[in-house]
């Protein structure tokens, strides 16, 4: 090979070095300079939370034991309390009524306890559970147990003399007789939302916004709920106490900073067991409670 | 003479490194982060790249957190002169599937720099074929319908014209 093809082909090489030098140069300057290193995720949330969790407050030695013996089937219809003072210090102070899962916390003798259906705690079981209350039993006696709510007491005392929160129920009543309904409907001041409403709207958007339309509502560029800028009288939104230019700012809990938590919210219904809005009306902060079941 | 030829084989060679070292997954790193400040959110994707593509694998997009469309693949080709995007298998989720039913089996989107703002589209969908285009000058997206199949559906948002079914709108 002459000199002068040396110098050739190593001029040629030469250039192609600067050439990829001067783009590898550019692109590390650039990269260092102006490009992240690291992809923009959606921020990972569990979804629409529930209202009640289970947990156990109970300690080992005050655990109470699980009852597997089935309930006795012959109950008499009027149960008579032998003695209801036992029970003063019997609170139902929460619930978690799931499919899979029905755990009550209930305080006694000032102390917490969870139970779990079919346990026990002082000789009685816990047996069933509806939303506003749970069902115990002893010799074959029958017990409800109302959930305690603040205010409630002097109301109770008010309309009775006795104000053991447990009172005798007939078996025949504890059976919820209401779940073919579909509209919303107030039971002992709660408002029940039929699980069947939600089926019928699941999926439905139209079906929505024939009877609610509601509007981004922005604060300093961000969202911050959803205000209602229409609400069908009569309708099965209207019966859920909203009203139009509420502002709803969270559900359960879960800001509405997304449109996830709504679209949430009915995609898992069916696992709820309560829901609770939280609505901005004009300046006043509401938190609006419901049982769905 | 040889300063010339040098020269071309410089440049020529600048142009293949800008392609070959082009960060790929940084850039879209940023377009993601671009994407972000407009409510859009792209994840649970697969990000693989070689030395002229980039390709994405089942991704899926956010709107304003809720999950409105995924793809079972992206494919990127940044050339620099020409960029190309090729997408398969878009389905629509969510409420975007509630207005609008359409599944998409392939779409195609051409961009050259000798025509900055024009992005040519050919898309293949259950609807039918469709070719068409995005001016970013005029921030317009046009697509006819070219072989109209199953169109009742999104019939609504089309516009009959001379050649047939048209979608029009601004962006």
């Amino acid at each position: 090979m002459s000199q002068k093809s040396k110098k050739s082909i190593f001029g040629i090489v030469i250039a192609i070095l600067l050439g990829l030098l001067i783009a590898k140069s550019f692109w590390v300057a650039l990269e260092y300079k102006y490009l992240p290193k690291t992809g923009e995720d959606l921020p990972k949330k569990s979804g629409l939370k529930k209202l009640y969790y289970h947990y156990s407050l109970a300690s080992k030695k005050d655990k109470p034991k699980v009852v597997t013996k089935k309930p006795t089937i012959n109950k008499p219809k009027v149960v008579v309390k032998k003695k209801p003072e036992e029970f003063t210090k019997f609170t139902l102070t929460g619930l978690y009524n799931a499919k899979d899962r029905k755990v009550i916390i209930v305080v006694y003798k000032g102390k917490s306890y969870a139970l779990a259906l079919n346990e026990e705690l002082a000789g009685y079981k816990f047996t069933k559970l509806f939303p506003t209350y749970a069902i115990f039993s002893k010799n074959g006696k029958e017990y409800k147990l109302d959930l305690y709510k603040k205010g409630a007491n002097k109301q109770q005392n008010s309309s009775s003399s006795n104000s053991n929160p447990i009172t005798t129920i007939e078996p025949s009543k504890a059976k919820e007789s209401a779940n073919n309904k579909i509209e919303p409907r107030v039971e002992d001041g709660t408002t029940i939302i039929p699980k069947t409403l939600f089926n019928k709207y699941k999926g439905d958007f139209r079906a929505i916004r024939r009877n609610i339309d509601a509007v981004p509502n922005m604060q300093n560029g961000k969202l911050n709920g959803f205000r209602i800028s229409f609400i069908r009288k009569g309708s099965d939104f209207d019966k859920l106490g909203l009203k139009r230019g509420d502002i709803l700012t969270a559900i359960n809990g879960e800001p509405l900073d997304n449109f996830k938590v709504p679209l949430e919210f009915f995609r898992n219904a069916d696992s709820l067991s309560a829901a609770t809005i939280t609505i901005k009306r004009g300046n006043e902060i509401k938190e609006l409670e419901y049982e769905v079941h | 003479m040889r300063l010339v030829r040098n020269s071309i084989f410089t440049l020529l060679f600048i142009i293949v490194g800008f392609i070959v070292f082009m960060p790929k997954v940084e850039l879209y790193y940023k377009a993601e982060q671009l994407l972000k400040k407009q409510g859009i959110v792209i994840d649970n994707e697969e990000i693989k790249s070689n030395p002229a593509a980039l390709k994405i694998l089942h991704p899926v997009v956010y709107f304003r957190g809720v999950d409105v469309a995924r793809a079972s693949v992206v494919e990127l080709k940044p050339l620099l002169f020409v960029n190309r995007l090729k997408a398969e298998n878009i389905e629509l989720l969510n409420v975007a599937k509630n207005f609008l039913n359409i599944s998409i089996n392939s779409l195609v989107a051409n961009h050259t720099i000798f025509k900055p703002y024009y992005i040519k589209l050919n898309i293949d969908g259950n609807f039918g074929v469709a070719s068409g285009y995005i001016d970013l000058k005029s921030k317009i997206i046009h697509i006819d319908i070219v072989e109209p199949k199953d169109i009742n559906s999104i019939k609504k948002f089309l516009k009959k014209g001379k050649k047939g079914w048209f979608y029009e709108s601004k962006i």
